[in-house]
């Protein structure tokens, strides 16, 4: 079914909604769910957290992308599911993501406010668009979906060095241009 | 900052670019070979299933009625458990069964009747299965109650993948040609055609049917082959023969996506595409999508509108329009109204002719609050918009979203001690909705509220011979709130009754009467 027609189903609060979510998109969410959490239950917690959060926004919210929507939510979830359950157990994908990202900032740089990260979520934004097709993807595969190295290697047909070699440069960049942007204080 | 700041901040990515690579993964490989697989599987459901149903308890049975909603009054142990037993072994022959399964429904949503004739084992599980999957729910549409046998498998167009084995394809467009379109009137089958494309959307011309699909066509250039998504139009006389074929305009725009999928297509109102017959031998066809843009991250909205003739002639084709998401268009006689969501708070309707041409000053917007139109009707110099407002959350929530209070008020209704009764349920969502019936003069595009009503639901809009206006309202009268464990969450199903409030010529309001018909509520 058509993304609209989806979103149709939502509006006229329609339980099927849920079911064609799933059906069309489960697969993927559980996907970037798993990256994060590394624990399946914690991703089915997550993914149905966020059918939940659907249901109850839409309407009145009806997103253009609605895929783009569903994932950003669901990481988020698992995300903050992964954050409560840090101090147990470390999922070390995520563990492996973040201090990968650290390469890309100093340390005094300090987070004060909502908007400042929505003002980094931005620059991240523009310097993304401005990469190739194949940075673009190997960065959004990696650091977006959470995928390791071997499976953007399967996605992309690059061999594993290659991609690690193109994500060490590319954090490279992000530092120089986030520093370009005044990130650094 | 950490490398987690960096990790949230990459939220702000643009969709566009979130759904480009949204890749799926490769799948695992499967540790049985998939025919040994298969066959255990079969196996063990066989032997499985046959030990379930000789094992039947009638502890067992009543558990499944209580589970279900089945009335067990009237019921002898014995048939009790013949109910069960037939139902879980998918036989649905036993007599008693049916019975059950009707009751169950009706006692379900007051008012629904069904009048199909389910003595055939078949159309029985089917209904059983509809039920279980929440199917029927969408029996009830528009506010009016319908029956099974108009809206089910008897009725309308479907669409079926694997009906026909094999399509024979002279004209090179097809590639897989197991699709199979079929018409049913009053449970008789009309026609049943092999497809040449994915079906889309279908929308009736007179006796005739307009049908949207999409194919791929796969061209050889060198060693490479480039599949290329194309549109087509199928013009179908009233036997199901396809009188024309053609390709859709080719633009820059995305055209048409998306696929029908199997079952039931709803003929006329596709999901971002609309087929309207002009009913002076033309249809147009209005189709809404989002481009992607690398200056929007939310892409760029555009509607694409052709006109046609019965002979397949395409009069005009207009595209872009105009610049806002399109949820919604009414048809008045010839002429259009689109009417667009600028944002989550703000309406614009716009008039537009049967060729896509924008009608000057005809454009106004309704800016007060959320508000949902459910019709739109002329009488006179004055063109009046149902519609009905909801309250919302002063902020957004963590995803910068603003809910519908309603939400909260029932999540906190969920979440108390003591359960609500009806009456505090029913009360508690009347307070969250607001009827009003917008007023806006053609010529000068002023609009104004001319009627609310609060507590109740708009509905459709009539204009009865004499030219009163009909406005019908929906109240609410039966509510209950269930656990939905799909989303560990809860809904709410109701049922409301309609009204119909009337104005002369002159805007008085001259009677109100309830209609005896009733509309599903959900929430």
């Amino acid at each position: 079914m058509e993304d609209m027609g989806i979103l149709d189903l939502y509006f006229n609060r329609d339980e099927s909604a849920i079911r064609e979510t799933d059906e069309k998109y489960g697969r993927k969410l559980r996907g970037i769910s798993q990256n994060i959490t590394e624990n399946p239950e914690d991703t089915e917690e997550c993914c149905n957290d966020t059918y939940l959060c659907a249901w109850r926004s839409i309407p009145p919210t009806r997103p253009n992308y609605f895929f783009a929507w569903l994932a950003k939510v669901i990481r988020s979830f698992s995300y903050k599911k992964w954050e409560r359950q840090n101090a147990q157990k470390r999922s070390a994908n995520m563990v492996a993501l973040t201090r990968e990202l650290e390469e890309c900032i100093s340390d005094s740089w300090d987070m004060v406010s909502e908007l400042e990260t929505k003002r980094l979520g931005a620059s991240i934004n523009t310097f993304v668009n401005k990469l190739p097709k194949d940075g673009q993807m190997v960065f959004i595969r990696r650091y977006f979906y959470g995928d390791s190295i071997a499976e953007i290697g399967v996605l992309s047909g690059f061999s594993q060095s290659k991609i690690t070699s193109m994500l060490f440069r590319l954090r490279k960049q992000l530092r120089n241009y986030l520093e370009k942007e005044g990130f650094q204080l | 900052m950490t490398g987690t700041d960096l990790y949230l901040a990459m939220q702000e990515l643009d969709d566009v670019l979130v759904e480009k690579y949204a890749e799926v993964r490769p799948r695992r490989a499967i540790p049985l070979p998939k025919l040994a697989a298969a066959c255990l599987a079969v196996v063990l459901l066989i032997g499985g299933g046959a030990v379930a149903v000789d094992a039947i308890t009638y502890t067992q049975a009543k558990d499944f009625f209580a589970e279900n909603g089945l009335p067990a009054e009237g019921l002898s142990r014995e048939e009790i458990k013949a109910v069960y037993r037939d139902i879980i072994s998918e036989s649905f022959t036993y007599e008693k069964t049916e019975e059950v399964i009707t009751q169950s429904i009706s006692q379900a949503i007051p008012g629904y009747e069904i009048t199909a004739d389910m003595d055939d084992a078949e159309k029985l599980k089917m209904l059983w299965e509809s039920w279980q999957n929440g199917e029927l729910d969408s029996f009830i549409i528009d506010g009016e109650v319908r029956n099974f046998a108009e809206d089910s498998y008897q009725q309308g167009i479907w669409y079926d993948e694997d009906k026909i084995d094999a399509y024979n394809d002279k004209t090179g467009y097809s590639k897989s040609g197991k699709r199979a379109l079929s018409k049913y009137e009053n449970g008789t089958l009309c026609w049943e055609i092999a497809v040449p494309v994915d079906p889309m959307t279908v929308g009736p011309v007179g006796e005739c049917t307009v049908l949207l699909g999409k194919n791929i066509r796969v061209e050889v250039s060198g060693d490479v082959n480039i599949e290329n998504n194309h549109n087509r139009i199928l013009f179908l006389d009233k036997d199901g023969q396809v009188l024309w074929n053609n390709l859709i305009v080719e633009s820059e725009w995305i055209g048409l996506s998306g696929g029908a999928g199997q079952g039931y297509m709803g003929i006329g109102q596709g999901a971002g595409t609309w087929i309207f017959d002009n009913h002076d031998e033309t249809f147009t066809i209005i189709n809404y999508d989002v481009k992607p843009d690398p200056d929007n991250g939310n892409g760029t909205p555009y509607v694409l509108v052709w006109r046609y003739d019965r002979s397949g002639q395409l009069l005009s084709y207009k595209e872009n329009i105009t610049e806002y998401r399109l949820p919604k268009v009414f048809q008045l006689g010839n002429r259009y109204i689109l009417v667009h969501a600028i944002d989550e708070t703000q309406t614009k309707t716009v008039v537009m002719d049967a060729d896509g041409n924008l009608q000057a000053g005809a454009e106004y917007q309704i800016t007060d609050q959320l508000q949902r139109i459910q019709d739109i009707a002329e009488v006179g110099n004055y063109r009046y918009i149902s519609a009905y407002t909801m309250l919302v959350d002063d902020e957004p929530n963590e995803f910068g979203l603003l809910n519908y209070t309603l939400t909260q008020d029932l999540q906190a209704l969920w979440e108390q001690e003591d359960k609500a009764s009806e009456e505090e349920l029913i009360t508690r969502i009347r307070s969250h909705y607001t009827a009003v019936l917008l007023r806006c003069d053609i010529e000068t595009g002023e609009i104004q509220t001319f009627y609310s009503m609060p507590g109740m639901i708009a509905d459709k809009l009539e204009v009865s011979e004499d030219g009163a206006l009909i406005w019908r309202l929906q109240s609410l009268t039966q509510a209950e709130m269930k656990e939905a464990p799909r989303y560990s969450g809860w809904v709410v199903r109701g049922t409301s009754v309609i009204y119909r409030y009337i104005f002369d010529t002159e805007g008085n309001l001259t009677g109100k009467e309830a209609t005896g018909e009733l509309a599903s509520f959900r929430w």
